[in-house]
């Protein structure tokens, strides 16, 4: 079973793609801030990460620090970043990390399928 | 402060658990002393103490979370007479300012413990940290009757640089170090040499994350003081703990698998 990393601050999106990642199949350990996700990084193992880039931070993108590190610990190709909130700059940064873009509003069958493409 | 941070801060929100540590020569005699380990928020991953204190660590109250879990065990051990127990204390915290060591000391004398009770396992998770004042409150620690032990020592920065600067009464040998089976020759080579440093400064080993007989005896034909893991005893909740030491007594025994 594929062992999944989901960071989001808002608990109505992380249960909900918890939930539905479970039922794909997924292990998933759940994490709702930066600092938990970069413990849960460092203690852990992951097959994949996603992670919103907003997490309790009104103007900041601390979600783009979980997505180097993970990016730096199981390469770029198996972190995935949501927002909803995209910019040039935002894109440009997730770009630079190299990882995948997910915009919200998407629909949770998408995030499936990619999920399992990059499990691949 | 996060939700996260105010649950982990919250001494109602942690948890005590106990591994008693057994004599090698003598295993019948299973509780010869106890280390206090704590668990975080349950139903959260700072349930896993690895996951609680690397969390501490990124969120800077590690000291904070280390003297509330200390608090945390004392207001269980008050109730078991004699039982010395060891703590884990991390290097940024015992070298944090000079107020830790009444820190430490105070809440003892508050719950009537004597300070040779208490041995104090210092964990180095960083190498950035004030050595002067680190060795300071340690002198001042063991003036006061307090154990010193460097804790899973062989690995990280738990080396030989710290074992001079603290000169410990313990030295406890980190689990990765023990070998899985006496067949496999370089863990064999690099246990031996954890146990040479350690006799060299005059310390008692314990031997860490003993699961099987063949660990057991391994350890106890190298002389090894003494040794913890799921072997003998799982962490114990304080009921547990207690009803084991009130039906046999320190010296008493639920080991009896290891006489055979």
């Amino acid at each position: 079973m594929k062992k999944v990393l989901l960071v989001d601050d808002d608990d109505a999106v992380r249960t909900a793609l918890r939930e539905v990642l479970i039922s794909a199949g997924f292990d998933v350990t759940a994490a709702e801030e930066r600092e938990e996700a970069e413990a849960l990084l460092a203690i852990r193992s992951y097959d994949l990460v996603i992670t919103d880039l907003r997490l309790g931070d009104l103007n900041g993108y601390s979600g783009l620090q979980v997505l180097s590190e993970a990016a730096h610990r199981i390469g770029a190709g198996r972190v995935l970043a949501m927002t909803g909130h995209a910019n040039p700059l935002v894109e440009s940064a997730v770009e630079e990390v190299g990882s995948g873009l997910l915009k919200k509003p998407f629909s949770l069958s998408k995030c499936v399928s990619l999920c399992n493409e990059m499990v691949q | 402060m996060s939700r996260l941070a105010t649950l982990a801060l919250d001494p109602r929100q942690l948890h005590a658990r106990y591994q008693p540590i057994v004599d090698c020569q003598d295993p019948l005699t299973p509780i010869v002393t106890l280390e206090c380990l704590i668990r975080g928020p349950q139903n959260t991953n700072l349930f896993d103490p690895q996951v609680l204190f690397e969390y501490a660590r990124r969120k800077h109250f590690e000291h904070t979370l280390d003297l509330l879990s200390y608090r945390c065990f004392l207001g269980e051990l008050s109730w078991l007479c004699d039982v010395p127990f060891s703590i884990n204390l991390h290097a940024t915290t015992l070298s944090h300012d000079r107020e830790v060591v009444q820190q430490i000391l105070d809440p003892l004398h508050e719950s009537g413990i004597a300070p040779e009770r208490l041995n104090i396992e210092l964990i180095e998770s960083v190498p950035e940290i004030n050595v002067n004042l680190l060795v300071q409150n340690l002198n001042d620690l063991r003036a006061a009757g307090v154990k010193l032990a460097v804790d899973d020592f062989g690995v990280a920065y738990a080396n030989l640089h710290l074992l001079g600067l603290v000169q410990p009464e313990i030295v406890k040998i980190d689990r990765s170090l023990l070998p899985v089976n006496g067949s496999d020759r370089k863990a064999t080579a690099c246990f031996l040499a954890a146990v040479r440093s350690a006799r060299t400064l005059g310390a008692r080993i314990v031997a860490e994350g003993v699961e099987t007989r063949s660990q057991f005896e391994f350890v106890r034909s190298l002389g090894v003081t003494y040794a913890q893991g799921y072997f003998f005893h799982k962490p114990l909740e304080f009921r547990e703990l207690e009803d084991r030491i009130h039906s046999t007594g320190p010296a008493g025994t639920s080991n009896r698998h290891l006489a055979s």
